[in-house]
């Protein structure tokens, strides 16, 4: 795939506080790419730096790796569309008057808004509700009119940012499908979110964000094989007594990493699988159990991630950080430069590298 | 075009959400309206309303009005002047008038003193009028009312009295007049007697009483007459010769004549012609002794009377010349006493003429005086000057006056509030993110908040000035409509954009809110509304008068009321401009600076 997005070194800061910390990573044309960090971890940052809506400190935006293509503010709201964490538009419009409105904003033609809002309306299934105000939608179809919002314009690269956030499994599972629909019809998408199942089997590609650090980029496979040698088991019962399930299987004797509730799911980290679930199901079965629902994921992109934002790594990073600053120190013979280049770095950073030096 | 498209959009997206809430568009809409109709209803009128006055009349003593009639007749007069504007009840007690002016019973409480009498020297003539300056905007109406009901019976008294002493100077004028002009006639009299007098004193100065002389020979008439007749009695003897004379002519006479008789009677000869002639003189000559002797013979009778009456004369005559020199020696002291006298009266006269010029010359300063006094109606010396207040604007009523005040009230209470409010709004708004993200440009938002806005209040200031029109009568001169309509965008651009940086600066709705009621309070206050500038302190009446409420409703107030062209209020419309630009800059810094925050 071809290169679309070309993130290098970008650092920005926010009133002092240094939120995006040597961020480099490419997105590929066509690609869905997810952002996965926990809350604070600078993943709106990172997109509202993607939408032009922040500029970065210092760094490299590239488009189409192509240098020429000026990457201004109209070039990226014109292209990018982004669907909120907090469902962008008015509450007292009628969900085909906030698609209308924001479609003008993006200086398009009636006719063509037209049978545009018909087409998005289409894609996130709010034929029905055209003319229902926006405040009385349901979280789900307020997080689909703001995916509409963004996609009236037909942009090539959407951004979302959490676009789960809120919602019911079966919303959030159909707001899913609906990206995967976009993405098939040709937009890149680029999506954040901390929900790390549904991010590895939605994404092609990963980035993990950690404290503004991206810690690692990759195919989820790429990151689990990586990181994890164990495998994932995600069940759903019911009526979800887990204590009893996880007091059977860790006397069970089998080999269990790790076991975890999490979202209203069991997951159990083993080496052993096929042991683990013959096991799993044994104790459902006496328990009185009863399984809704099963995943086997190999590795589980949460333990990659636990992993992965361990200090070790974390250190590891900053090692690479403190090297780039001081190459990227070295070019600069001009002292103003020099000063501007450290402002954007945190200030263990600088002062490691104004130690060496 | 497309940005122009997409302001319109902007525009009609915040009328849809204005509209969709059914309290603002009300409020919105309505509450201008409900406005011009209640300050309509009550100020569509030229003339204060349903103000009572207490009456207290002092008498002095101890006694409430209760108990005494009250007859005067200027008390009666001030109470029934007063009766005709406002409702007038007779108080008490001095306190209890006092006090109803405190606790709201009267507007204001007048003291008149029972003894009340212009007319008397010692009368205790003062009126006291206690008011609640504390109500500010109507204690001076009420003082100017009641002070001129009352000063009306000042004035007809007033008129009254000096009437009277303008009718007796009149009168004392003519008998000045009149007095002065008998004075001139005296003192012409006077002069004349005066000269009359020099010339008695004079004549009788030159009077001679002195016989003269040669009366001394009177004595010597009657030897003086021996003499004449014994020249009278020769004078006989010789007319007795002539008339022996005479009787010898005659015969001569007869002898020639009867010579010619005879010898002349046939014929004429020299001879006979020269005795004719002869006889002819000698005829004449006897003619002449006869006449001769009769003269003589009657002159000598007459003479002998004569003598006889000039003996009889000169002997009374010198009786008389006797007693002549008695009498003018006698007439001499009493002429010199008369001459005296006469002095004397000559210098009293002149003493008297001397007075009277003196008194006329005080009259004719008098009647100087009084002609040099130009003033002489009882009108205008009572009211020398005729105040007459013209309102420099057409007549109308207190709505008429007040209502650029109405406008900029509206203006200005909705340009902050519903502002800041709107902004609010879009900022709280869930959109005002994505707003952002799309390629129109950010000022493009302020712009279209600022277009709501203004079209918001023009149709509020249109229904405002329709409803007045409509209900109330209020007129506005169509050559005033250039001016008007540029003057209202200034104005109303000046307080959205207040409105609008309130809304950008504050974070939360209450902040936003609470300023602008505050920020419209203080400007509200520190405007002609309440408390005319003029009586506060120099520095702050200087610093309000650039407020920008103070700023536009005096340009309202000069084209709605005086038709006065927006031009001519160059200054104040400069300034408007000027808060125009520094509120553009603060809403783009403060736009900015929020959008950081996002």
């Amino acid at each position: 795939m071809k290169s679309l997005i070309k993130l290098e070194h970008i650092t920005k800061a926010i009133n002092g506080v240094s939120i995006l910390k040597d961020i480099s990573f490419d997105v590929n044309n066509g690609e869905i790419f997810g952002i996965i960090g926990k809350n604070g971890a600078g993943k709106t940052t990172l997109l509202r730096v993607l939408i032009g809506f922040y500029h970065y400190d210092f760094g490299k935006y590239s488009i189409y790796d192509d240098e020429k293509i000026p990457l201004n503010k109209d070039f990226l709201k014109s292209n990018f569309g982004f669907a909120t964490q907090e469902n962008c538009f008015y509450d007292d419009l009628t969900v085909f008057e906030n698609i209308k409105y924001f479609g003008r904003m993006y200086f398009m033609k009636k006719e063509a808004l037209l049978g545009k809002i018909e087409d998005v309306l289409e894609v996130v299934e709010l034929k029905t509700q055209r003319n229902v105000l926006a405040k009385n939608l349901s979280g789900g179809m307020k997080r689909r009119l703001d995916l509409a919002c963004s996609l009236v314009h037909s942009p090539h690269v959407l951004l979302l940012d959490e676009p789960t956030a809120e919602l019911d499994p079966v919303a959030a599972n159909h707001m899913w499908k609906t990206l995967k629909n976009i993405n098939k019809q040709g937009t890149t998408i680029i999506l954040s979110s901390h929900f790390l199942n549904r991010v590895d089997h939605v994404c092609d590609r990963i980035a993990i964000l950690d404290e503004g650090f991206v810690m690692e980029v990759g195919t989820p496979k790429e990151l689990k094989d990586l990181y994890s040698q164990n495998e994932e088991i995600v069940l759903q019962t019911f009526p979800a007594n887990y204590d009893q399930v996880i007091f059977y299987l860790k006397n069970s004797g089998v080999e269990i990493t790790n076991l975890i509730v999490r979202d209203k799911s069991l997951v159990i980290y083993t080496k052993e699988p096929a042991k683990v679930l013959q096991l799993v199901l044994k104790v459902l079965n006496l328990l009185n159990e009863t399984l809704l629902e099963l995943e086997v994921n190999k590795p589980s992109l949460n333990e990659i991630f636990e992993s992965v934002t361990a200090k070790k790594m974390k250190r590891k990073s900053a090692d690479k950080l403190v090297k780039y600053v001081e190459s990227s120190v070295e070019k600069f013979k001009d002292s103003k430069l020099r000063e501007k280049l450290l402002k954007a770095y945190p200030k263990e950073v600088v002062d490691r590298v104004l130690k060496k030096r | 075009m497309k940005h122009l498209i997409s302001l319109w959009e902007m525009i009609w997206k915040h009328f849809r959400i204005i509209i969709r809430s059914k309290i603002t568009l009300l409020t919105i809409f309505m509450g201008p309206l409900l406005i011009i109709f209640i300050i309509g209803m009550a100020f569509n009128n030229q003339s204060l309303q349903n103000i009572n006055i207490g009456l207290y009349v002092n008498s002095g003593l101890n006694e409430t009005n209760t108990s005494i009639e009250i007859t005067n007749p200027s008390i009666l007069k001030i109470h029934d002047s007063l009766n005709e504007s406002f409702s007038v009840s007779y108080v008490t007690s001095l306190d209890a008038c006092i006090k109803g002016v405190k606790i709201g019973a009267h507007h204001a409480c007048i003291e008149l003193p029972l003894g009340l009498d212009p007319e008397e020297v010692d009368a205790d003539n003062y009126v006291h009028i206690y008011s609640d300056l504390s109500q500010i905007n109507l204690a001076y109406s009420l003082l100017a009312e009641v002070s001129e009901s009352v000063s009306l019976e000042t004035k007809r008294l007033s008129l009254l009295f000096t009437e009277n002493l303008i009718e007796e100077i009149r009168n004392s004028e003519s008998t000045i007049t009149t007095g002065n002009e008998q004075l001139s006639d005296v003192k012409t009299d006077l002069n004349s007697l005066g000269s009359d007098l020099d010339q008695a004193r004079d004549r009788l100065g030159t009077m001679s009483l002195d016989a003269g002389s040669g009366f001394e020979d009177l004595e010597d008439l009657p030897s003086t007459a021996d003499s004449i007749d014994s020249r009278v009695t020769d004078l006989q003897s010789l007319a007795e010769v002539i008339e022996d004379d005479y009787d010898d002519l005659v015969r001569d006479i007869d002898n020639k004549q009867d010579d010619y008789d005879v010898d002349c009677e046939n014929s004429t000869s020299d001879d006979c012609d020269e005795l004719m002639v002869e006889i002819d003189t000698l005829s004449d000559t006897k003619n002449l002794f006869e006449n001769y002797l009769t003269y003589t013979g009657n002159s000598s009778d007459s003479l002998e009377d004569l003598l006889d009456e000039i003996r009889t004369i000169a002997y009374a005559a010198s009786a008389s010349y006797n007693q002549l020199n008695t009498n003018l020696a006698h007439a001499l002291t009493i002429r010199n006493s008369a001459i005296s006298a006469i002095d004397d009266s000559t210098l009293s006269i002149d003493l008297l003429v001397s007075d009277v010029t003196s008194v006329s010359s005080d009259f004719s300063d008098l009647l100087s005086g009084y002609s040099e006094i130009k003033l002489k109606d009882s009108e205008k010396i009572v009211n020398p000057l005729n105040v007459s207040v013209h309102t420099v604007a057409k007549e109308g009523t207190f709505l008429d006056y007040s209502f650029p005040l109405l406008i900029i009230l509206v203006i200005s209470f909705l340009g902050i509030l519903l502002s800041s409010n709107v902004i609010m709004i879009e900022k709280k708004s869930s959109a005002f993110f994505r707003n952002y993200i799309t390629p129109v440009r950010e000022f493009m938002f302020l712009i279209s908040v600022y277009f709501v806005m203004m079209i918001i209040m023009i149709i509020d200031v249109i229904i405002v000035m329709l409803a007045a029109t409509i209900f109330f009568n209020f007129s506005i001169s169509l050559a005033s409509l250039p001016s008007l309509l540029p003057a209202i965008l200034i104005i109303a651009t000046v307080f959205v954009l207040i409105g609008m940086s309130i809304g950008f600066i504050f974070k939360d709705e209450e902040g936003a809110t609470i300023t602008s009621i505050f920020l419209s309070t203080i400007l509200f206050l520190f405007s002609p509304i309440v408390i005319p500038l003029e009586n506060m302190s120099i520095i702050l009446s200087k610093i309000a008068s650039f407020s920008p409420l103070v700023l536009g409703m005096e340009v309202l107030k000069r084209i709605l009321i005086f038709d006065v062209s927006i031009l001519e209020s160059g200054w104040a419309v400069l300034f408007l401009f000027v808060y125009i630009a520094l509120l553009v800059f603060a809403i783009f810094s403060t736009h900015e600076f929020h959008k950081k925050r996002i």
